[in-house]
């Protein structure tokens, strides 16, 4: 029997999407308790890293492994999606400028209000390329 | 403005492959990629940069233009038998 490389993606693309999607309803809804809940949202950050663990698992963290570990055509494919990724976390650092300048305190912004914003942006940062990838990448066969 | 657009590059890989009864794990080991890109190559959904198809051009025993092409290559059976007909 031959042994599968560990960078070998065998994770079915089904799954893969499910867990993206999971990794994007626990960002936002981190996110969003700050809001809510104020500091004790600190208590979903282990919820949240179990799942980009889960995300980064699924597509062998290919999204953050070095040109070392990677062939040609997988450098190619990684600088793809961080390509993809950083138009979609400028877009949504964007909208959270946007919604706060529209709907938060003018002259004063709230600890929790920030406290969303800046954890939404960087866990749409650390995730995001590992979430393209995951919904990108087709079944492969070994 | 010259748009990036790559061409469409025909080959070989499969062929050759299985004329030497390897699989592509086989053939991922001994030019050093991952499995998987063997079957992006050999689908045509991957352009190899110039090293790495030098090194399937050695590793072959072929020269380059007989592994990929920007033309269709004839099919095999085509090229056995049509002096024969």
């Amino acid at each position: 029997m031959e042994t599968i490389p560990a960078s070998v993606i065998t994770t079915p693309r089904t799954q893969r999407r499910v867990l993206a999607l999971v990794w994007a309803v626990a960002t936002v809804g981190c996110s969003a308790a700050w809001l809510w809940i104020g500091s004790p949202a600190l208590l979903l950050v282990p919820v949240w890293l179990g799942v980009f663990w889960a995300l980064r698992r699924s597509v062998r963290l290919r999204a953050d492994l070095p040109d070392t570990a990677l062939d040609e055509r997988e450098v190619a494919q990684r600088d793809r999606v961080y390509l993809h990724a950083y138009q979609g976390v400028a877009t949504a650092a964007l909208l959270v400028l946007i919604t706060l300048t529209i709907y938060g305190d003018r002259s004063r912004l709230s600890y929790e209000e920030l406290s969303a914003a800046l954890w939404f942006v960087l866990g749409l940062s650390l995730g995001l390329p590992s979430a393209i990838l995951a919904w990108m990448a087709p079944d492969e066969d070994a | 403005m010259v748009k990036h657009s790559a061409p469409t590059l025909h080959n070989r890989i499969a062929v050759l492959r299985a004329e030497r009864g390897q699989s592509r794990a086989d053939l991922a080991s001994a030019i050093g990629v991952n499995p998987q890109t063997i079957g992006y190559l050999e689908r045509g959904d991957y352009n190899p940069s110039l090293v790495l198809a030098m090194q399937l051009s050695a590793h072959f025993g072929l020269p380059i233009d007989a592994i990929f092409s920007l033309d269709p290559f004839e099919p095999l059976s085509e090229l056995v038998y049509k002096d024969r007909a």
